[in-house]
């Protein structure tokens, strides 16, 4: 009958949101910040000059070479990222020795040598926490982030066939009306982000497929590690795998192979090099062209053999429809391609896709409140995930203004200051967290909502105290990147004081009278 | 430019879907009766062209890719927007559409010819 | 109308266990066998290799959500074990007779 699959719909949709919707709350939340990794690098560097994109290729290759030669003679692998657009906006070079010893660094062109600038994770962290989390083994991350992000699948479509009148509910709205409002503010967060919504959720997926889905590939090329490195070798190209001569032989200039590479392009197209094998008799380049600034995140490369310079092999940027529909899936996720307008409207959704999840979460309280009011039992459950959902809601954005506090306060001498940074974010949630077990629920939503507020209201004072690149600079001078990190915070600040002032009410206390039969609305 | 043409299509096809719902249409046309069936499947079938013409000028001035990107975020961003002026200030619904329509035909006169 | 209340659906503890372990497991294991039988498909069916397997693995999601809601959305907890681990076998034994292909 179709009474029961409504209901067991919407029991799936309650708990496959729940039960991961923490954890799906921080994935969202530092994913959505992810779109401005680099323009939060930035404001993270204060001493980084601005990022220039006028340079020759040529200059930054021969640079970039001669650091490398200096620095890691001996690496397996070199990588070059030439800055093209705001996904690279400076010089960066990264190598791997066989040891698996790495390093990184954005350099200076003019120095020649790396910039300096504090020890930092940056808005890249941020980005990587969205899969890897922190403090976590890897594998163990990457397993929660999956069985979440499965979970948000299931919780999307469950909430689709759920939702009756999705049409006739498309604009609706209705504020101060208790449940029936954090229904509304759900549903049209949910309804109106919904391409977004399913897209990310799916992609995200797809980003770790094999590692969610190891026996697929297994199946078709065996458990052994020769077997997966197949795999990769079909999709990618085998040329990442050529093994050492143990021959040393100087390798040719790589602003040469820029250069044919260039004639073939057209400037300004080539958006990294990377060198395989570097001074052996084996070396292999492996230069990428930029794309085409479509929504495919592959585009076009050239393989050149190190030593001699010959061009050994041209890899389009389409080799196959399926991997094809990979790429534009994967692109679509990161949205690399985005423009400013673009990337505003990537955040956006971002952002609806965030409260979408918070606004689950405090309904999920909300009705289990008018439910206990009634029946009279009330449920430890209520009362953690009440005090979990203010320490997160709330706890989480502040803890993430911490991470910036902590990046204009700590001393830049400070052994190790990146990861105190980041113990500065972590410190921080707990202690939201315990604050919102400590205190009686609706002075802890508005003890947050003001700590909230003034956290971001002032950062960009503490700002004009420690750096000279603050607003009353940044704004005459078009400095976007600054002057616009520090208005979004004023911006967050306005949103936390709006917050203030309207919900710590309407979460605590809701009304008895009001609210209708808790599944009235799924049954009309 | 090409944003905001498609952001007035958008917005204005969406009012359109709106008014056909009994809901929003006495929002919006407080003053009149109800829609007939006729007039209201009308204004339905007029907003989903004016979608539909909207995701064709997106894809055509933007590029597949990104056009059909752009369009879904612009529709998002519409959607919202509407469900907010809807709850705080349905009058003025009508006057930011036109505005935004106005602001859309300007932007064909005045970029994308060239 | 009756009084919904979380005790009444799905019935009790157990059988709410056993649908999870249906979804989340038997899911699971669905998903794989399925797409693997998709992916041999395809090589049969002079698919690359590497193209049949991603092709199979993005299904391969779709299917195991699938099989999540098919879980819930059936009467018994029987029934949600019997509908997926009878397609299950059936698609491995599929899998089994085709064996793995052509190589690339």
């Amino acid at each position: 009958m179709k009474d029961f699959f409504r209901q067991s719909m919407a029991w799936l949709h309650t708990w496959s949101g729940l039960v991961p919707g923490w954890i799906l709350y921080f994935v969202f939340l530092t994913g959505t910040l992810a779109y401005f990794d680099t323009e939060i690098d930035r404001w993270m560097k204060p001493e980084m000059p601005p990022a220039r994109f006028d340079l020759p290729a040529a200059l930054l290759v021969e640079v970039a070479q001669q650091r490398l030669v200096a620095q890691a003679p001996e690496a397996q692998r070199w990588f070059v990222g030439l800055p093209l657009d705001r996904n690279q906006p400076y010089l960066r070079l990264f190598w791997e020795t066989a040891d698996g010893e790495r390093g990184n660094e954005l350099l200076d062109p003019a120095t020649r040598a790396p910039y300096a600038a504090r020890e930092t994770g940056g808005g890249q962290l941020l980005y990587r926490m969205h899969w890897n989390l922190h403090y976590l083994p890897r594998d163990l991350a990457w397993w929660l982030v999956g069985a979440a992000t499965l979970g948000m699948f299931v919780a999307l479509i469950t909430g689709i066939v759920i939702h009756v009148k999705i049409f006739k509910d498309f604009f609706t709205f209705r504020p101060a009306k208790g449940q029936r409002s954090w229904l509304d503010a759900h549903n049209v967060l949910s309804v109106s982000a919904l391409p977004f919504h399913l897209m990310i959720t799916f992609t995200g997926l797809l980003f770790m497929a094999s590692t969610y889905m190891p026996l697929i590939v297994a199946a078709q090329y065996g458990t052994s590690k020769e077997g997966q490195r197949r795999f990769v070798q079909e999709m990618f190209g085998a040329t990442r795998e050529t093994p050492a001569a143990g021959v040393a032989q100087p390798g040719v200039a790589l602003a040469q192979l820029l250069a044919s590479a260039e004639a073939r392009w057209g400037g300004g197209m080539v958006d990294s090099i990377e060198v395989i094998n570097p001074g052996d008799a084996n070396a292999r380049v492996i230069i990428h062209h930029g794309g085409d600034g479509g929504v495919l995140r592959s585009g076009e490369s050239l393989t050149f053999h190190g030593a001699s310079g010959g061009l050994l092999d041209t890899r389009a940027a389409v080799t196959s429809t399926p991997k094809a529909v990979r790429d534009v899936l994967l692109g679509l996720h990161e949205g690399l391609f985005a423009g400013p307008l673009l990337r505003w409207i990537y955040v956006f959704s971002g952002l609806a896709g965030t409260a979408m999840i918070a606004t689950g979460l405090v309904l999920w309280v909300v009705k289990r409140r008018q439910r206990a009011a009634k029946s009279g039992v009330g449920g430890r459950g209520l009362a953690l995930v009440e005090r979990i959902n203010i320490g997160t809601v709330i706890g989480l954005p502040v803890a993430i203004g911490a991470y910036f506090w902590a990046n204009r306060l700590l001393p830049a001498e400070l052994p190790g200051r990146g990861d105190w940074e980041v113990h500065a974010m972590f410190l921080t949630w707990l202690a939201l967290l315990a604050h919102a077990a400590l205190r009686p629920v609706a002075h802890a939503w508005t003890e947050q909502f003001a700590i909230a507020t003034l956290i971001f209201a002032l950062l960009p004072l503490l700002n004009v105290l420690t750096t000279d690149r603050h607003l009353l600079r940044s704004l005459p001078a078009g400095d976007w990147i600054f002057a616009g990190f520090d208005l979004a915070m004023l911006a967050i600040a306005a949103g936390f004081f709006w917050g203030l002032c309207r919900l710590p009410r309407r979460i605590a206390a809701t009304p008895a009278s009001d609210v209708p039969e808790p599944l009235a609305e799924l049954r009309s | 430019m090409a944003m905001l043409l498609i952001f007035g299509l958008v917005l204005t096809g969406l009012v359109a879907l709106a008014i056909a719902m009994p809901r929003h249409q006495r929002q919006l046309l407080p003053a009149r009766p109800p829609l007939t069936v006729a007039l209201a499947l009308a204004c339905r079938i007029g907003g989903a062209l004016l979608l539909l013409f909207s995701l064709l000028v997106a894809l055509r001035a933007l590029g597949g890719g990104i056009g059909a990107v752009a369009w879904f975020g612009l529709l998002t961003v519409a959607i919202a927007l509407l469900a907010l002026l809807f709850a705080y200030a349905p009058r003025k619904v009508l006057a930011i559409t036109v505005i935004a329509l106005l602001a859309a035909l300007a932007a064909i006169w005045v970029g994308w010819a060239a | 109308m009756a009084r919904r209340t979380a005790r009444t659906m799905p019935a009790d503890r157990w059988r709410v266990a056993s649908r999870l372990l249906a979804a989340l497991a038997g899911g699971y294991l669905l998903a794989n066998v399925a797409a693997i039988l998709l992916a041999r498909l395809l090589v049969w069916m002079s698919v690359s290799r590497a193209d049949g397997v991603l092709i199979a693995v993005m299904l391969s999601f779709l299917v195991y959500t699938g099989a999540v809601l098919w879980a819930f959305a059936v009467r018994s907890a029987t029934r949600a074990w019997t509908g997926l681990l009878v397609p299950a076998l059936g698609c491995a034994v599929l899998a089994w007779l085709l064996g793995e292909g052509a190589a690339s």
